[in-house]
Parts: C-alpha cells; structure tokens; sequence
C-alpha cells in the first residue's frame, strides 16, 4: 500500500476501533449498574428463587391428671408421603408409582378402584402438588392399626419404591375414652375470629406467638385455656430448591418446640367414678322420665379451690370431635338442647332449690332476725295473713315437723321454717340475701381457668329493680312515642278547632292508659314482693347457679368463709426435663362477712342432714366412716302454672368429713326429684372413693 | 512454508491473551456444564478440550501456508460454502426446531453456518479488493451485498436469523474498511433499519383505520424471533419462556455483586435456573459466580484480543489481508456485543454464542480457522528489514 492510501486507511481503523470502544464501555456501564448498584436487589431476587420455608409442627403438649394418669397425648397418625426428590431417583419414576399403586390397593378408601385408577390418582395428585414438591406430599393417612401393615410393605419393598415413606404425624388423642371431656375440651382448626381472640391476649403477645390461618386451637376447656403453652412452638425449616421445585438441601434454622405438659387438678380416679354413677343416677331417672339426659357434679378441694373432679353429662368425647365431624355427631355434640358439648357443671345455671337455705340461714342468724333455737311451728299458718299465706309454699306433701329450729329446719328441709326466716330478712336488710350469696360464689363469675362459665342470678329487690326496670320503661317510651307520632299527624289533618279539640282528648287518653300500665307493671314486675322473698328463701324464684358455684358454696361454708378461686389446672411441666414451668397456687378471692360461730351453726345443721332424722340420713347409712353434711334439694324447674310445674332437679351438695372437711361435692340430676335419691348417691360414690371407703 | 525468520514475528500478547481466554472457557465450563451430565460433571470440559486441541491444529495450519494462495482459491470456497449450506436443507438434523447442522457421527455434526462467516469473510476480501476506490456509488455497492445475500439467505431459511445478520454485520464492516462511501453505507443502514423498524411496528402495533389493511403484515421471521422481540421490549411479557430466560439471566449476573458468590456456588447456575447455562448463557455464570471482577476481566481480555486484531489489520501487508482481519473484528465485535448484551437484558435473545468462551465445536473451529488466519496474516506482514 501506498503511504497516503495507508494513513486513509488507518483512519478508518480508529473509527472502527472507536465503535468497539463504545461496544465496551455499554457492556461495562450496563454491567457495573447491575452488579454494583443493584446487586442487593438482584441478589434479593436469586435467594427467593431458590428458597423455601417449611413450618415444622410441634407436639401439643400431653395433659395428665393430679397422680400423673395421661388424659390426653399426641400419638402418631400414620400418612404415606412421596418424595419427589428421592422418586426421581429412580429411572422411571411412573413404574415406581404403579407398583406402589398394587401395593396400596388394599388400604385404598375406595375399594372398588383398580390398580390403574389408582395410580392415576396417585399420578394427578403429584401433578397437583407439583409446586410443592421440595416437601413430602401425604397421599393417604390413617390410624397406627390401619397403616403399620403398609409400612411394613413400604419397608420390605424400599428397593423397588424410591421415595415412598410412611410417616408419622401427630394426632391428638383423648387417653381415658374422653373421661371429662368438657373440662378437657377439643382441638380444631383455628377460626377467622378466634385468630383475632387469641392474638389480642396479653400473654401471647408477650410470648411473641402468633395465630395463623390453618393452625389448630383449643376450642373449648383446657385445651382453650392454657393453648399458649400446650401448642409449643413451631420451628422452620428452609428449604434450598432447583427451578424445578426439587428440594437440594434442608437446614432447621429453628427446631420445633414441643408444649407443655399440663398437670390438672382432676383425679381420673375420681372422676370415673363420679362420671359411672351419675349415669348410673341418669339411666334410673330415664324408667320415669325418658327425655331426661343431663346432669352435672362437681368435687372441690376446700382449702384450696382445686377442682378435683367436674361432670357434665351428656357425655362429651372428645376423640369424636378429630377430623371429619358427622352430621349425626355434629346434632349430638352442638345442636340439639341437651348439646354434649355443653358443660352443665360450669355453664349450666340451675334453680338451687333447697341446697340454697344455708344462706337464708346464715342471713337469719347475721341480721339477728332468729337464734338458732327459736322455733317456727311448721304450719302454713306460720307465713302470717292468709293474704301472706297464698303468697308462700306449703310443707312436702302437707306434712308437718311440728316445732322447727334452724338445725331441724335444715334436716327436715322445712320451706315453712325458711320462709319465714326469709321474709324476716328482707324485712330487716333486703340486699343482704344477695350480698350473702356472692360472698360464697354464688351469682358472680368464679375466675375458674376454664372458658364460658355462667354467672347464675343471686335476686334481690334492686338486683330486680335493675334488672326489669329497664324493659317496661322502654316499652312505655315506644308507647309513647308512637300516640305523639300518630296524634301529631292528625291534628296536622284536622278540619277545625272542635275536632283538633276531640283529638286532644283521645290522645290525653291514651297517655293515660300507657302511664298506668306502665304503674301496674312497676306493682306486679319490679317492685318486690312477699312471695319474691318466700320463693328466693328457699331456693326458687329468680334463683339460678352453676353446680361449680354450689360447690364453691359449700365449701367456703366449712373452710371457715375462705372463698377460694376454683381452678383446674394445676401446673404446666417442661415436657422433657419434668421441670415446673408455671403453677395455679389457691387464691382467697374473699373472706365473708358471716361470723365463725354462724358458720359452725350452719355447718352443724348441714351435718344433722346426714344423720338420723335428716333428709338424707339414710344415704350414708352403710358408711359408717362417713363424717360431714349436706343438703339436699328438690328444685322445681318451672314456676305454677307450667308444664315444667312438676318437674325437680334433684339437687344435693355436701362435704366431708365434719373436722378439718377436705373436699365439698355439688350435684345435678335432671327431673332427679328429690335430691338425696339422686344427686346423694352421686355424693356418696364420690366420697367412698376418695377417702378410700368400702 | 513456514521460516524461523516469519515466526520470529509472532504477536506474543495476542498469544497470551487467547490463551488466557481458552483456559477460562475450560474453567468456566466446569462450572457452569458440572450439572449437565451428572454421572461425569467434567464431560463437556472435555469434550471442549478436544474441540480446543482440534482447533488449534486446524489454526497453525490456517497459519502456515501464505495466505494469499487463499485468494486464488476464493471461488471454491465460496461454491463449497453455498453447497454445505443447501446440503443442510437435505441431510440436516434439527435441534430446538431450526435444520442447523450437518451429522458426522452419532452424536456430533458440524454447523455450516459457522464455517459460512468465515468462508464469508476471506472470499468477501478478494471481492472488495478488486474493487477498491470503485465502492462510492450505490450501484457499486449492490454487487457485494449479493455476494453476501446468497449464504444469509441459505441461513435465514434454516432459520438462523442471527447468523445471517452476523453475515450482514460482517459484510458492513468490511464495506466501510474497504473505502466504500460512509455517508452512503450509514444511508443505506438507516434506511434498512427504518424499513425492518416500520416493517415491525405495522406488525405490532394497533393501527388506525385508514392503515388497518397494513394490520399483521406478514414478516420472514419465525413465531419465536417475533416473541423474542416482544420480551425484549418487555420481558414481563413471558415469564415461562423467554422472557424468563432474559429474567434468570439479569438475577444470576445481579446477584454475583462485585466479588460472585464463588466457583461452583451460584445458585442461579446450579440449580439450573438460568438457561442455556453452558452455552448461550455463559457469561451470566461468569456474572453469578466471580462477580463483577471476573466479568470486567473477560471483557477486559476481549476488549485486548480485539486492539490486538485492530493492530494486525494497521500492519498488514496488502488490503487483501486487512479486510480479512477487519472482517474477523466485525465478527467477534458483533458476537460479543450480541451474546453478552442479551445477558444483561440489553440486546434481544439470539442463538449467538460468546467466542471462545461458549461450549460449542463448530464454532470453536470456526474461531480457531479465522485466529490462524489472523496469525498468518500477521506473520507475513510488511516486508521485513534487516
């Protein structure tokens, strides 16, 4: 080349060099804005593409009784898995599915399926969950008896089936064939509303748990109350993944913490036999009255509070309520009146009936309105005026005790004795029935560790003031409302002065009308009568608690007027080293008012119940170790004139022994009629057991 | 043949460079193929020395011979070229639904088209060289770009539509090096671009009335070239196909950040996230596992091995040889710009692979002949002094 036609030349190289300059420097700005200035993000984005996390479940802790029995525990339900990544492994994966298809025909649900139909199953199902196949996917499930002869065929066959495991996963089941199933309550599915419930709680959030969706929740008993510590804590598991979903390595960046071990207060013993003789007590009263089903009974340790034993019948199982609930199941335990799921010994309030004349008594002696000597001849004629007589209830049968003093009116049950006690009462301190009653427990909420307990009604005059004033005064308000409403309109209409005058009238009228109304309803509805008096003196009328309250009752009577907290839980255990992590200690919730002497009065007339010439003297008549009282009660359901009018509960509490009592019982048979033949024999069982009597 | 005296003229960095760039492509492949064939992680590591080795042979014979002897034999070539590439339409196997190669054994054929650019490039330099300072008239212009359009079009039919605009890439440039007019080039490439550019909009876009008879003009592009424009324009539009590819790729060099995450440990490449990991691919792995550092340094030695060739064309004894050279620039230029831009998101997703670096044995040889060329070409430049 020339030199001239080279310079032209090399020229056309700068440029052609300057092109590749600008090629460069656009590769490397490009390259420096994504590797430099972006590169968290992107960094971000390659971590997401490749990880996946995996809630591991934790063992809900067991629940056991106070010796120790296991009540409730997690045993494992067996679930046959597939393992993509070990399936494919295999060199063809679809033989693999086919001979596992001819070995899982005979636990197949459907057993009509051929073999090819099961392996398409088998076959869509790993389609369906193909997004997920960096964890095991369960292609059936069922209980260890049904399962572990397929796990021995997974395991004799491991060569030929990569992938396929039969594993355990937690089921949680009720030990004892669901002895006390109410105070243990079920495990379900968390509900939208429950998810907020449990987060908005204190100690949850100091945990700092959360509730999701799809997380099993105590629904009711212990089970809902101490659920913070029973569930443990779920651990997480990542999940290193290929773009094909496959999982490549797992690590446990937190490992699943089990629950706690919830030792009760309940003595299994002692609820099994609690539970055997109140259906006992149950089927007998069915021979006279088939509709009866329910009844209640509860054992309290009175020094401390401890719920040693709480039945509620009918009997509610809680292994019944896992998994898949039938509608015959469902109607059972939720809907029809006598719902299993209804614990009756803590939510069920009943008219006390006589059980409630320790109270009537205690308020005769406190307010000085009687003497434990003085006596009250036993005749209908004792209420006063014939007026007062048509307002109280005659003796049992027109039976008559003749001269009654407070031990003998608590032994032969006299409603004459009480009444006219009552009515002194409530002559002389109207509130002090009522006051007297909370004080015990009775009609106010306990603060027992178990959810939905019922506050009962202890009446008095303004308890019925308040509690109905409300309703007439609002139904005169609407009365009202409406005559103005409606006469305004038409004297807007009216023609001329004389019939906007007629109007005037009409509507004056009616005014009227409504005010008096509303006079005589104060007169029959709110303001308190004598009979009011006569009823709640002996345990009817407005009265209405919970068998949990009668017990705490009683027992508060013969502890010397402690009035504990009842609880039922008593202490959470480390699962592992059996350390304790947390215990229920007795709580005074208060001291009542009542003197010690009037207490020993009562508690001495309760015993005269129990002996010779009481009501329920017979009762313990073959326990001859049998030391302490009770009372019985025939409550009448509903009020004169209903169809429940001759229908009783059969209601009975007491204690034992009679020096230093240890335990208080409070029991509710359903149409029982008299409360010593039903509720005692209750009472009885109760005490052989647990003071080791034959 | 060849004398101590000529060897003595060897380019030693352009040496050293391309063996730099050959050993990384042998410990970037065995990272990036390890997943491949599990039961031999190295299988392609060898397979690609081999191709290597063989290339090499096939460059110092390239080199030994007196490259104008080519010239004589330009006519050949490209007679040989169009019949390898019509041969491919009758014996040709298919792969990923394009006809591209032609079988030897069982499992290996060679790709025509790879051999098509540089039977291009040496039988295009004798073209223009004759020509020379008779290239500033469009008409003038029309005879080369025949020349030219013959293989392109053999290739775009496969289809291949990369190739063939590699074909028109090379043929621009050595155009413009060869004294051909650059305002009429830069004209007649404007227009070309406005044309394709219309051409594509009429086919895209929602049109007005009056334009509707234009709606879906047919254009000789496949589906899939079609959609690998819209992904470009918006890789969101496909995050199964390609524009996942793109995606994956942008990750995989993003998250390598300035040092990589480690040979062997990028997580986009091993667990097969990025696409074509080995091949087409293979710079987001350099991206993903040695971070910025490792790419900078590969352009870096790209960018050296270019100045270099550049270096060779400025000393090169007559036109015939400096077109040639510049036609292996444009090559590579374009090669690299392509495949390491559609990496980084910034050029559309073409079969192109990155020179040298690529698994891939056609082209290997493909590179080694045009290198033997280059060194050949460089050995026998101005005559020497003593």
């Amino acid at each position: 080349m020339e030199e001239k036609e080279r310079g032209i030349f090399v020229r056309r190289l700068w440029y052609f060099s300057f092109v590749i300059g600008v090629v460069f420097l656009i590769l490397g700005a490009r390259l420096w804005w994504l590797q430099i200035a972006r590169a968290a993000v992107y960094a971000a984005k390659a971590e997401g593409n490749v990880t996946r996390f995996v809630e591991l479940t934790p063992t809900r802790g067991d629940i056991i009784d106070a010796n120790g029995t296991l009540m409730v525990t997690s045993i494992p339900q067996f679930s046959l898995t597939l393992d993509w990544l070990d399936l494919q492994q295999s060199k063809d994966y679809k033989e693999v599915v086919y001979k596992l298809a001819g070995h899982v025909k005979p636990f197949w649900p459907n057993v009509n399926e051929s073999v090819d139909l099961i392996y398409e199953d088998i076959l869509a199902f790993i389609q369906n969950n193909q997004w997920e196949r960096y964890r095991p996917v369960s292609i059936l499930s069922g209980t260890p008896a049904e399962m572990l002869p397929l796990r021995a065929i997974v395991a004799e066959h491991q060569n030929e089936l990569p992938g396929v495991s039969v594993e355990a996963v937690p089921l949680r089941s009720y030990a004892l064939d669901g002895l006390a199933g109410q105070v243990l309550g079920y495990v379900r599915e968390i509900s939208e509303q429950e998810i907020e419930q449990f987060n908005g709680k204190e100690e949850v959030r100091a945990e700092g748990l959360k509730y999701l969706q799809g997380d099993l929740v105590g629904k009711m008993g212990v089970e809902k109350t101490y659920d913070l510590y029973l569930r443990g804590q779920k651990g997480v598991q990542q999940i290193e993944v290929d773009n094909n979903a496959r999982p490549i390595r797992k690590t446990t960046i937190q490992a699943a913490q089990p629950g706690k071990t919830l030792q009760l207060t309940i003595d299994a013993n002692l609820q099994a036999v609690i539970e055997a003789s109140l259906d006992e007590q149950i089927k007998k009263v069915r021979e006279t009255y088939p509709e009866a089903s329910t009844g209640a009974a509860v054992v309290i340790e009175v020094n401390t509070g401890k719920i040693l034993a709480m039945v509620s019948r009918p009997a509610m199982n809680p292994n019944d309520l896992i998994g898949i609930i039938s509608e015959e199941t469902a109607y059972q335990y939720f809907q029809v009146k006598s719902a299993a799921t209804f614990n009756r010994a803590l939510t069920g309030t009943y008219p006390p009936g006589s059980t409630y004349k320790m109270i009537t008594a205690m308020a005769g002696l406190q307010s000085k309105v009687i003497t434990p000597e003085e006596t009250i001849y036993d005749a209908i004629s004792s209420l006063g005026s014939l007026a007062a007589q048509q307002q109280g209830f005659a003796e049992w049968g027109n039976q008559t005790f003749e001269s009654v003093n407070l031990y003998k009116g608590l032994a032969m049950s006299s409603n004459i004795y009480f009444q006219v006690v009552g009515r002194r009462v409530f002559e002389a301190a109207p509130e002090l029935m009522k006051q007297l009653s909370n004080e015990f427990g009775l009609g106010i909420l306990s603060g027992v560790d178990l959810p939905g307990e019922a506050k009962g009604i202890a009446p008095s005059a303004e308890w019925k003031k308040e509690n109905y004033t409300p309703m007439y005064q609002q139904l005169r308000e609407e009365q009202l409302e409406e005559i103005e409403a409606r006469y305004a309109a038409q004297l807007e209409q009216a023609p001329d002065e004389q019939t906007a005058q007629k109007l005037e009238t009409q509507r004056a009228n009616e005014i009227k009308r409504v005010e008096s109304e509303y006079q005589q309803n104060v007169a029959d509805n709110i303001d308190w009568h004598l009979y009011d008096s006569f009823n709640v003196s002996v345990g009817q009328g407005y009265n209405l608690y919970t068998p949990l309250q009668l017990a705490q009752y009683v027992a508060t009577i013969v502890n010397g007027g402690r009035h504990y907290r009842p609880y039922v839980a008593d202490k959470l255990l480390d699962p592992v080293s059996g350390e304790v992590v947390l215990r229920n200690e007795p709580q005074i919730l208060n001291t009542v008012s009542v003197s010690p002497d009037i207490l020993a009065i009562v508690k001495k007339g309760m015993s005269e119940v129990t002996s010779v010439g009481g009501t329920a003297a017979w009762l313990f008549g073959d326990v001859p170790q049998f030391s302490g009282g009770g009372k019985t009660g025939t409550a009448q359901i509903g009020s004169k004139g209903t169809i429940t009018e001759n229908l009783f509960n059969g209601m009975f509490v007491a204690f034992a022994p009679y020096d230093n009592p240890q335990i208080a019982f409070a029991g509710v048979v359903e149409y029982g009629g008299h409360g010593g033949e039903s509720s005692g024999y209750v009472a009885k069982a109760a005490f052989k057991e647990y003071f080791g009597w034959k | 043949m060849l004398e101590r005296r000529t060897l003595r003229n060897i380019d030693y960095i352009l040496v050293l460079v391309l063996v730099l760039l050959l050993g990384g492509s042998l410990l970037i492949l065995s990272t990036a193929s390890m997943n491949i064939d599990k039961s031999d992680p190295n299988h392609y590591v060898k397979i690609q020395g081999l191709w290597m080795a063989t290339g090499l042979i096939l460059a110092v014979v390239m080199a030994s011979f007196d490259y104008q002897y080519l010239r004589r034999l330009s006519w050949l070539i490209y007679g040989i070229n169009i019949l390898l590439l019509v041969a491919v339409f009758f014996f040709g196997t298919s792969a990923g639904g394009a006809i591209r190669w032609l079988p030897i054994t069982q499992t290996q054929g060679i790709q025509p088209s790879e051999f098509a650019k540089i039977a291009v490039i040496i039988t295009l330099a004798d073209f223009l060289s004759k020509r020379e300072g008779k290239l500033n008239r469009y008409r003038d212009f029309l005879a080369p770009f025949l020349f030219v359009l013959a293989p392109a079009l053999l290739i775009l039919k496969q289809p291949d539509l990369g190739t063939a605009i590699v074909l028109i890439v090379i043929f621009i440039g050595m155009m413009f090096v060869a004294g051909a007019n650059p305002k009429k080039l830069c004209a007649l490439l404007l227009g070309g671009g406005t044309l394709a550019g219309v051409a594509l909009y009429l086919h895209f876009a929602d049109l007005p009335s009056w334009l509707q008879f234009a709606q879906g003009l047919p254009l000789p592009l496949e589906g899939y070239q079609l959609n690998r424009l819209t992904v470009f324009v918006d890789p969101t539009a496909d995050t199964s196909g390609d524009g996942y590819h793109i995606i994956q790729s942008i990750w995989a060099i993003g998250s390598g950040g300035l040092w990589g995450k480690g040979y062997r440990l990028g997580t986009q490449t091993q667990l097969n996230f990025l696409p074509e990991h080995y091949t087409d691919f293979i710079f987001a792995v350099v991206g993903e596992e040695f971070g910025f550092v490792g790419t900078i340094t590969l352009l870096f030695l790209l960018f050296i091995f270019l100045s270099r060739i550049i270096r060779i064309a400025a000393n090169a004894k007559d036109s015939y040889g400096a077109l040639v050279t510049m036609g292996v620039a444009s090559l590579f230029t374009f090669h690299i710009l392509v495949n390491v831009g559609m990496t980084l998101g910034i050029m559309p997703v073409t079969g192109i692979p990155l020179p040298l670096i690529s698994y891939g044995g056609s082209s290997m040889w493909a590179n080694m002949l045009a290198i033997g060329l280059l060194f050949n070409i460089h050995l026998r430049r101005q005559r020497l002094m003593f």
